[in-house]
C-alpha cells in the first residue's frame, strides 16, 4: 500500500482533531461530565425513582391529577379537554421535540396522533413539531434524544422505557435549559404524564377477583398466569406484578404463590407471547380453570392464540383481563376473546401532554405527577367508551 | 489484492476510480446535501459531535469485524457480547469494584468470548455462522441472568470517562477510540503481512494452507480482536447510556454488518476494505441522522437504508461483472 494512503490517513485524523478544537461550540458543557453530571444524573435517578415508587404503591382507585396550584396549566387543560382552540394560540413560538417509545404500536400511534392534534389547538406550527422513534430500544433512544436536543426545542416529550438511561437524557437536556415531560416511564428530575402502572395492574387484578368471586371463589381456580416482559425493566414489571399483588392481599401468598405462574412473553409481541404461553401450558396440563393477564393487547392475542391451538381455549374457565384497551383489545372484547381490559386512553395523553408542555414553556409549574384516567372496559361498557364507528 | 481495479485488466487505459472512493464521494455529496436541506440543525457541532459519538462504538466492532468477514468468517455474536459486557460492567461496579479493574475484567470478558468463538469456528471447524448465533445467544442469556432482567446503573469516574469524557476537554473520548482503532486496522489490513494474510486467506483457505499460512491462527486472533473490541464497544456504550442493561446491542450485528457490507467487503471474503467500512457506516449514521431531523418516520427510514444497501452492493456487482467480462 503506498505511503500516499497512510499519509491520507494521518492527515485525516489529524484534520478531525483540529476540526474539533477550532469548531464554535465544541467545547460542549459536557466538560464536566465525569464527575458532576454523573453525581446529579445518580442523585436525580435515585431521588425520581424513590417518588415514583412511593406514587405507585399509592394505587388510588382513580385519577389522580393534581388539583389546585397550578393555574396556567389547568386552564390549558380544560382548553384540551374540550377539544377546542387553545386562547391566544399561546404554542405559536415554540418547538416542541416528541420522542415515541416505539412507533407502528396502536398505543403509541394513539398518543402521537393525539399529541398533533392538540399542538395544533394550542396554535403550535407543524413544522416545529420535531418526531423520533425510539424503536424500545435504548440505544436508539439515546440516539434519538441527541438529535432531538441538537434542534433546541422548547420542551422535549421523552416516551423511553428505562427509567435509568432516561437519567442521561434528563442531564443533558437539563444541562441545555430544555425542559421534560416523561411519559409512562419516569425521566429524573422531570414531571410525569401517564400511567400508574402499579395501579392499573391492581385494578386489572381486582377485576379478576370479582369475576373469581362470581365462579365460586379461588378455590375453583388451577392456575393465574402472569404473561410478563422482562425485558421492559422494572416499570413493565409492575403492570403484572400490582395484578398477583391484589390477588395475595385478598387471599394471601400461601394460597397464591402455588397457583401463580410467571412467564416471559418476550417483547410485548403476539408471536414470542403465543411461544411462551404454548410452552406454559404444556407444563400445566391438569390446569383448565385459569386466570390470565399480559402486559399489552398484543401480548395477549398470542396467548389466547396459544390456548386455541393447544384445543383447550374455554371462555367458561378462562378469566382473561389485558392492559391498555387499544384498537386490538377492544376487537378482543367485542370478540368475547377477553373479560376485562384496563383503559389507558392513549388519544387522551395529549391532552395532558401538550398543556404541560405549552405550561412550561410560558415558565409555569406542572403537576409533579399528571395520571390518566383510567376506567376498566368490559363488553357492557365498551360502547360508551368507543362508540362502534 | 483487496479489489478488482479496472486498471489492473486494462492496462493502458486510465485507471477508474474504486469501490471505496465513488463511496467516499457519495458521502460527501450526501453531506453537502443534508447540510443545507437540513440546516441550520444537521452542519452544527450540536447535531455533528453526538453522531459520532454515537457511531463509535459501532465503527470500532465494525473495523475489526471487517478483518473477520475478509478472511470468511462472520461474528453475529457482537450484540450479545455488547449486552453481557454492559451488564458485567454494571454489577461489578455495584459490588464496588474500581472502575480501571472493571474496564481490564470487561475486556478480558470480551477477548474470552472472543477465544470461544474462535475456538468453535477454528478448532472445532463449526461454521462461524452458526456458531456466533448460538453464542450470541448465550451471552445475551448469560446479561439477563446477572442482570435479572433489569437495568443497572453504572456510574463510576473511569467508566463514565470512556464515553462521555473528553481529550484535552475538547475532544469526545469515544471518537479518540474510533480514530485509534481505525487506523491501527488500516495498517494491520494494508501495511502488514498479517493483513496480506487476511486477504489470502479469505480469497482461498486452501491455497493459503498449502503456501504456509496458518489459517486457523490468523482466524483465531481476528475472533479475539472481534470479542475484546465488541466488549469496548459495550463498556463505551454503557458510559454513554450511564446503564448495564442486557437489551444493549440487540440488533445491532446486522446494523454493523450492513454498514460492512455497504463498504465493499464480500461476505464469501476476500474483499474488503477499511476504509469502504468506514464510509459505509458513516453514511448510515448521516443518513438516520438527516432522516430523522427532518422528521420522517422510522418506516421510511428502514426502506430508505435497505434501499441504498441493496443499490450500493448491487453496484458494486455490476462493476465486478463488467470488469471480468472486460478480461
Amino acid at each position: 500500500m503506498s505511503k500516499t494512503k497512510v499519509l491520507l490517513v494521518l492527515v485525516l485524523a489529524v484534520a478531525l482533531v483540529v476540526t474539533f478544537t477550532i469548531l464554535p461550540g465544541c467545547k460542549t458543557t459536557t466538560t464536566t461530565t465525569a464527575a458532576a453530571e454523573t453525581t446529579a444524573a445518580a442523585e436525580t435517578t435515585a431521588a425520581a425513582e424513590t417518588t415514583a415508587a412511593a406514587a405507585e404503591t399509592t394505587a388510588a382507585p382513580t385519577e389522580t391529577t393534581a388539583a389546585g396550584g397550578y393555574p396556567a396549566y389547568e386552564a390549558l387543560r380544560e382548553a384540551a379537554k374540550a377539544n377546542k382552540e387553545y386562547p391566544g394560540a399561546p404554542a405559536k413560538d415554540f418547538s416542541l421535540a416528541f420522542t415515541n417509545i416505539m412507533g407502528g404500536i396502536p398505543f403509541c400511534e394513539s398518543v402521537w396522533k393525539n399529541v398533533q392534534d392538540q399542538w395544533k389547538l394550542a396554535g403550535g406550527d407543524p413544522n416545529k413539531l420535531y418526531y423520533a422513534d425510539n424503536q424500545y430500544d435504548a440505544t436508539i433512544g439515546l440516539k434519538n434524544a441527541d438529535i432531538m436536543l441538537a434542534k433546541k426545542p422548547s420542551v422535549l416529550i421523552n416516551f423511553q422505557f428505562d427509567s435509568k438511561v432516561n437519567s442521561i437524557i434528563g442531564v443533558k437536556f437539563g444541562a441545555a435549559n430544555i425542559p421534560i415531560i416523561a411519559v409512562d416511564v419516569p425521566t429524573p428530575g422531570a414531571p410525569f404524564m401517564g400511567v400508574n402502572n402499579f395501579k392499573v395492574a391492581y385494578m386489572a387484578g381486582t377485576e379478576a377477583i370479582a369475576r373469581v368471586e362470581a365462579m365460586g371463589g379461588i378455590d375453583k381456580i388451577d392456575k393465574i398466569i402472569l404473561m410478563q416482559m422482562p425485558s421492559g425493566g422494572e416499570v413493565t414489571m409492575l403492570r403484572s406484578e400490582g395484578f398477583y399483588q391484589a390477588f395475595v392481599d385478598k387471599y394471601g401468598a400461601d394460597v397464591i404463590d402455588p397457583k401463580t405462574v410467571r412467564a416471559d412473553g418476550g417483547a410485548g409481541e403476539a408471536e414470542q407471547a403465543n411461544k411462551a404461553m404454548t410452552d406454559v401450558l404444556a407444563k400445566n396440563p391438569d390446569a383448565k380453570t385459569v386466570v390470565l393477564t399480559s402486559i399489552n393487547e398484543q401480548t395477549m392475542s398470542g396467548v389466547i392464540a396459544a390456548v386455541q391451538t393447544a384445543g383447550r381455549w374455554d371462555p367458561e374457565k378462562f378469566i382473561v383481563i389485558t392492559q391498555g384497551c387499544d384498537a386490538t383489545g377492544q376487537q378482543q372484547l367485542r370478540d368475547g376473546l377477553t373479560d376485562a381490559s384496563i383503559a389507558y386512553f392513549p388519544e387522551k395523553y395529549g391532552e395532558y401532554l401538550i398543556p404541560g408542555s405549552v405550561a412550561l414553556m410560558q415558565g409555569q409549574p406542572v403537576p409533579a405527577f399528571m395520571y390518566v384516567e383510567n376506567q376498566v372496559i368490559t363488553k357492557d361498557n365498551i360502547d360508551q367508551f368507543y362508540p362502534k364507528s | 489484492m483487496p479489489e478488482i481495479k479496472a486498471s489492473s485488466v486494462e492496462p493502458g487505459k486510465k485507471a477508474k476510480i474504486s469501490n471505496t472512493g465513488i463511496l467516499f464521494i457519495v458521502l460527501v455529496v450526501l453531506f453537502a446535501l443534508f447540510s443545507y436541506v437540513g440546516r441550520p440543525f444537521f452542519f452544527s457541532t450540536l447535531n455533528l459531535v453526538p453522531m459520532l459519538n454515537n457511531l463509535s462504538f459501532i465503527g470500532i466492532i465494525a473495523a475489526v469485524l471487517t478483518m473477520v468477514m475478509v478472511s470468511g468468517d462472520i461474528d453475529f455474536s457482537i450484540g450479545g457480547n455488547i449486552g453481557l459486557t454492559a451488564c458485567l460492567v454494571a454489577l461489578l461496579l455495584s459490588k464496588g469494584l474500581p472502575g480501571w479493574l472493571v474496564v481490564i475484567i470487561a475486556l478480558c470478558g470480551g477477548a474470552i468470548m472472543g477465544a470461544f468463538n474462535g475456538f468453535l469456528a477454528t478448532v472445532i471447524g463449526v461454521n462461524s455462522i452458526i456458531a456466533t448465533i448460538g453464542t450470541m445467544f448465550i451471552w445475551r442469556g448469560i446479561g439477563y441472568t446477572l442482570s435479572n432482567g433489569e437495568s443497572m446503573l453504572a456510574m463510576n469516574p473511569v467508566i463514565d470517562y470512556i464515553g462521555r469524557g473528553f481529550l484535552f476537554k475538547v475532544i469526545p473520548f469515544p471518537i479518540v477510540i474510533f480514530i485509534v482503532v481505525f487506523v491501527i486496522t488500516y495498517v494491520i489490513m494494508n501495511l502488514s503481512k498479517w493483513g496480506r494474510r487476511i486477504y489470502a486467506i479469505g480469497t482461498n483457505p486452501m491455497a493459503s494452507y498449502l503456501s504456509g499460512i496458518n489459517v486457523k491462527k490468523v482466524k483465531f486472533v481476528g475472533f479475539l480482536l472481534c470479542g475484546i473490541t465488541a466488549s469496548l464497544g459495550g463498556l463505551i456504550l454503557t458510559s454513554l447510556s450511564a446503564v448495564g442493561m442486557p437489551q444493549h446491542g440487540q440488533g445491532l450485528e446486522l446494523v454493523i454488518i450492513s454498514g460492512i457490507v455497504l463498504g465493499g467487503t464480500a461476505l464469501g471474503g476476500g474483499k474488503g476494505q477499511i476504509l469502504g467500512t468506514l464510509a459505509g457506516i458513516l453514511i448510515l449514521s448521516v443518513l438516520y441522522n438527516f432522516l430523522t431531523i427532518m422528521n420522517v418516520y422510522y418506516f421510511y427510514i428502514q426502506i430508505v437504508q435497505g434501499s441504498v444497501l441493496v443499490l450500493v452492493v448491487a453496484t458494486y456487482e455490476i462493476r465486478q461483472s463488467r470488469a471480468l467480462k472486460r478480461v
